[in-house]
C-alpha cells in the first residue's frame, strides 16, 4: 500500500519557502534557542506575532512549528510502527502546547464577555455563549477527528491521521480565541 | 437536501432573524447569482489561500450596491452569501458521502469493528452544525444590545459556512 504522506508535511512542505521567509523575518527564535523555549510559549510568541497578520497567517506559520521538525528527526521510514508511533508522539506534543496556549488565553477572553455582560446588564449572556460555543467546539474536534481517522479504514495509520486533525482542529481554535481577545491585553 | 443541510439553513434563518429577502435582493446579486460569482472565484484560484479570499467578496459588492450600506442591508448580503456557500457546500455533500460509502463498502471496517467512513462523515457534520451555530451566537452576544449583533451574527455564519465549503472541497481533492 503506498502511503500517504503525513497531511502536517505535505501542507508544510507546499508552503516552505513562505513559512521560511517569514520565520526569517519575524524576530523568532532560532532552532537552537527554540529548543531552549517551552512548546507552548514557542507557539504563543509565534501567535501574538503574526496575528497582527491575520489569523490565516498565523496558522500558515506557527502551525506544525513543534511537530514538523520533531517528525523530521524520526526512525527510518522503513520502521513503519516506529514512525508513525513518534510521529503520533510529536503531533501529541504540539496538541498537548496548544492546549497550555488556550488554557493561558481563555481567562482573557471570559473576562471580556463578562465586562460586556456587565456593562449590558446582561447577566452572562455572552460569558454563557463562549462557554457553550467552546463545549460545542470541544465536540466537532472529536467528531471531526474520528472522521479523519476513519477514512483510514483498517490501516493502523488512522491513529496518525487523527492526531494529527486534533493538532491542527485546536491550534486553529487557539489561534481563533487568541484573536477574540485582541492583542492589547 | 441532507438533513445537515436543512438544518444549516434553518439555523441560520433564525439566527440572524433574517430581513425580508426583497430588503436582500434589493442590495445586490442573487444567492444564486453569487454562487456562481464565487465558483468562478474558486476556479481561478490557485491554493487554498487564493480560496479564503473568495469568502466575503460578493457580499462586499452587494453592499457597495444601492441599499447595501443599511444595518438591514448589510445583513441581506451577507445572508444572501451565506447561502451561495451552503448551496456549494450542499452541492458536494453527495460526492463526500459517495466517495466514503465507496471506500466502506469495499474495505467494510464495521467488520473489524471499527466506525465506518459514511457514519463519521455524518457525524462530523452534525457536530460542525451544533458548533458553528454556537459560535455564531457567542458572535452575536458579542455585539452586546446594539443591532451591529445582527452583522457580527451573519458574518459568523458566512464565515463559518465558507470555510466547511472549502474543506469539503479540499477533502473531495484529497482527504484529510
Amino acid at each position: 500500500m503506498i502511503r500517504a504522506p503525513l497531511h502536517l508535511l505535505a501542507s508544510a512542505a507546499a508552503s516552505a519557502v513562505v513559512v521560511l521567509s517569514a520565520l526569517l523575518s519575524w524576530s523568532a527564535p532560532t532552532a537552537a534557542a527554540a529548543d531552549e523555549l517551552d512548546d507552548a510559549r514557542f507557539l504563543t510568541q509565534c501567535v501574538e506575532t503574526q496575528l497582527a497578520s491575520g489569523t490565516a497567517r498565523a496558522e500558515s506559520v506557527c502551525l506544525g512549528l513543534i511537530a514538523l521538525p520533531c517528525t523530521d528527526a524520526g526512525p527510518s521510514a522503513d520502521d513503519v510502527q516506529a514512525q508513525e508511533k513518534h510521529e503520533i508522539a510529536c503531533l501529541s506534543r504540539e496538541t498537548a502546547a496548544w492546549q497550555v496556549a488556550v488554557d493561558e488565553w481563555w481567562p482573557d477572553l471570559l473576562a471580556a464577555t463578562v465586562t460586556l455582560d456587565a456593562r449590558d446588564d446582561r447577566q452572562s449572556a455572552s460569558a454563557d455563549a463562549l462557554r457553550q460555543a467552546h463545549r460545542a467546539w470541544e465536540s466537532f474536534a472529536q467528531a471531526e477527528c474520528a472522521y479523519a481517522a476513519a477514512l483510514w479504514g483498517r490501516s493502523t495509520y488512522r491513529e496518525v491521521s487523527r492526531a494529527d486533525c486534533e493538532m491542527r482542529t485546536l491550534a486553529r481554535r487557539a489561534i481563533q480565541l487568541r484573536a477574540q481577545t485582541g492583542l492589547d491585553s | 437536501m441532507p438533513r445537515a443541510a436543512s438544518l444549516a439553513i434553518a439555523s441560520l434563518i433564525a439566527l440572524i432573524a433574517a430581513p425580508a429577502p426583497a430588503a436582500a435582493q434589493a442590495a445586490g446579486p442573487s444567492a444564486a447569482e453569487m454562487r456562481a460569482q464565487i465558483e468562478r472565484c474558486l476556479d481561478a484560484a490557485a491554493d487554498r489561500a487564493g480560496e479564503e479570499a473568495c469568502i466575503g467578496r460578493t457580499s462586499g459588492a452587494c453592499m457597495e450596491a444601492p441599499g447595501g450600506q443599511t444595518t438591514v442591508g448589510m445583513a441581506g448580503c451577507l445572508g444572501a452569501e451565506t447561502e451561495a456557500w451552503d448551496s456549494l457546500l450542499n452541492a458536494l455533500w453527495p460526492r463526500l458521502k459517495a466517495d466514503a460509502a465507496e471506500s466502506d463498502a469495499a474495505e467494510s471496517p464495521q467488520a473489524a469493528g471499527l466506525p465506518t467512513r459514511a457514519d463519521s462523515l455524518l457525524a462530523a457534520q452534525r457536530a460542525w452544525i451544533a458548533f458553528r451555530d454556537a459560535e455564531c451566537l457567542h458572535a452575536y452576544a458579542q455585539g452586546g444590545m446594539g443591532t451591529i449583533r445582527t452583522l457580527y451574527g451573519a458574518s459568523c455564519q458566512l464565515e463559518e459556512t465558507a470555510e466547511r465549503a472549502l474543506e469539503f472541497r479540499a477533502w473531495l481533492r484529497a482527504p484529510p
